[in-house]
């Protein structure tokens, strides 16, 4: 399997475990530094929460991906297939508009000076890293709902009458 | 204005089958961009960075991950067999053995549908094996997997920590004494429900000394979860947050050492399988946040306050009338967003009343807990349905005994606050 083809099946769910995994390290490693070592690690809780709010933009682009986002199909659930698919290209196009509109927006706040210039309290990190997650996993999300809506519309097209 | 526009946009992308986080966020961009007078699109953008900028937060993941390291760990099981021991001998043992084994898992677990699944997987089955009509054990399931988010940890008490900045460390206790109750109401509406069952009521096991030590023994490092979380968090030794993160550690070193049920290699799709999880969860935080900014800004919690007080002027009625508007949005809304959304609106009109915050937090959650098992957004009635392969409509239709169960404790639990205040007063 070609590089490219595996980052596109994969990029999301490798991301969101290594970053849950090395929230769970880090944590662990803080508790186990102020008991044991006595030392407790200043800059861990940012560290931490930093990672966190990528893992959470990565996490909402991965659950786009496997198309496990909770939504309720109760109206969903009584129209006919056909219609259903008609329904799911609609539904696409409102999510895709929404994150489209989201990362524009992200991106314009993060070039706003109170943004761009700030650095982090403990760590010195530039702010515009924190909330670069916002934008790239909106992306992420859209490229996400393009590949299901042309899914979507393939089967449209296979299932003419 | 603001608002009517704010709702009738959220309620027609929900019913349009809309993902709920993107529900929320649309609804507020709408009116972001719409109404006259409302803050600039920035905000949103702004909110869903800062949103999840939370160290309290981070509780969720972990426990997701840390319940999903027990289930495939096998803690699951061999907490089913502790409980089968120990009362699976009684008539119509194993329906209790179904609530009992629950209540194992919701200390172990921070979710109610993870607690359905885990638990009717290995018990529905079992029970069809002796007799139980597949639709009583579902819905017996359903039942009882909302004990998951009472009993601590609990992913709603964590939201509602976060959102109402309450000790989440309290709200943990608070739950279990209602947990405990609801274990037993489950049981007792079970044993009405089998009265004249003739063929659950024989017992298939019977009591042994030994069997009960030995199926202790090797549910013992299952059992020593809620110890750990516990003991950890109210010593002081650790933060709830902290709490998730020892619990993942150590549920993957028994999974992994002791009970030998997953490897290293099975690490990468656990942790891939939570991730998932966490994301359809927190995506509803980080969207609800900026809609909770408009609500305030609508000032919807102020005349919802005035207009409730106006209805009565009696705490008892003013409280009921809370409990219906929350069992309304527990049927048909999501439980996260609804405590992200519902909790500034509310929280101000209970403890005007005098009702301790602590106290509100279990309520909220309890009723949004009983939509998990209410058509026609309750998750739990689906888990349990694809496990038991009953319909929705037919298992709707067998926990409407359970329902009225849910409904005394709700009021038992509504105006006995010391129910829920009795274990964080000892701290």
């Amino acid at each position: 399997m070609s590089v490219i083809k595996w980052i596109g099946l994969n990029a999301e769910k490798a991301l969101a475990s290594a970053l849950l995994a090395a929230i769970v390290l880090l944590i662990f490693g803080n508790v186990f530094m102020r008991y044991v070592m006595n030392a407790s690690l200043s800059w861990g809780e940012e560290l931490t929460l930093w990672l966190f709010v990528w893992f959470v933009w990565i996490g909402v682009s991965y659950a786009f991906h496997t198309g496990d986002h909770v939504r309720i199909t109760v109206l969903r659930d009584v129209l006919s297939e056909r219609a259903r698919l008609f329904a799911d290209v609609v539904i696409a196009l409102l999510v895709l508009g929404f994150l489209v509109v989201l990362t524009y927006e992200c991106v314009k706040l993060i070039r706003m000076p109170f943004v761009a210039s700030q650095t982090s309290v403990v760590l010195g990190l530039h702010i515009p890293i924190l909330y670069a997650s916002a934008p790239v996993g909106a992306g992420l999300s859209a490229i996400r709902v393009v590949q299901h809506l042309v899914r979507t519309l393939r089967l449209i097209a296979q299932t003419k009458a | 204005m603001l608002a009517a526009i704010l709702f009738l946009t959220l309620f027609a992308l929900l019913l349009f089958s809309v993902p709920i986080g993107i529900c929320l966020g649309l609804a507020t961009m709408i009116v972001m961009v719409f109404v006259e007078g409302t803050p600039p699109m920035v905000l949103l953008a702004r909110s869903v960075v800062t949103g999840a900028d939370s160290f309290p937060l981070i509780a969720v993941p972990l426990f997701i991950l840390a319940g999903d390291l027990m289930q495939h760990g096998g803690m699951s099981r061999r907490l089913v067999g502790f409980a089968n021991a120990l009362i699976g001998h009684i008539r119509g043992g194993l329906a209790y053995v179904n609530v009992l084994a629950c209540v194992f898992f919701a200390a172990i677990s921070g979710s109610s549908p993870a607690t359905v699944a885990a638990i009717g997987s290995n018990m529905i089955p079992e029970m069809e094996k002796v007799g139980y009509t597949r639709k009583f054990s579902g819905a017996l399931t359903a039942s009882s997997g909302m004990i998951g988010v009472m009993i601590p940890p609990s992913i709603p008490f964590i939201i509602y920590g976060v959102t109402a900045e309450v000790s989440i460390g309290k709200l943990f206790l608070a739950g279990v004494i209602p947990g405990i109750l609801f274990a037993g109401m489950f049981m007792l509406v079970a044993r009405i429900l089998l009265r004249n069952d003739t063929v659950v009521q024989q017992s298939t096991t019977t009591f042994s000394g030994p069997g009960v030590w030995q199926s202790f023994r090797s549910s013992i490092w299952a059992l020593l979860v809620p110890v750990i979380i516990l003991g950890g968090i109210y010593s002081g030794i650790f933060t709830p947050t902290e709490a998730g993160a020892v619990a993942v550690v150590y549920a993957a070193l028994i999974g992994i050492y002791v009970y030998g049920d997953i490897t290293i290699k099975d690490l990468p799709e656990v942790l891939a399988g939570s991730a998932k999880t966490s994301g359809t969860i927190l995506v509803l935080v980080i969207m609800a946040t900026a809609f909770g900014r408009l609500i305030t800004l609508a000032r919807i919690p102020t005349e919802l306050a005035t207009t409730i007080t106006s209805l009565s002027d009696n705490p008892i009625i003013i409280l009921l009338l809370i409990n219906v508007l929350l069992l309304v949005i527990g049927m048909f809304m999501e439980t996260i967003s609804s405590i992200i959304i519902m909790t500034p609106i509310l929280l101000p009109v209970a403890t005007a009343l005098g009702v301790d915050p602590i106290v509100f937090g279990v309520i909220l959650t309890v009723n949004l807990a009983i939509g998990f098992c209410t058509p026609p957004l309750g998750v739990n009635l689906f888990v349990a349905s694809s496990i038991s392969k009953v319909s929705i409509e037919s298992l709707s239709r067998s926990i409407l005994p359970f329902f009225v169960g849910m409904l005394i404790l709700l009021m038992l639990i509504t105006y006995v606050p010391a129910i829920s205040l009795a274990l964080p007063s000892l701290w």
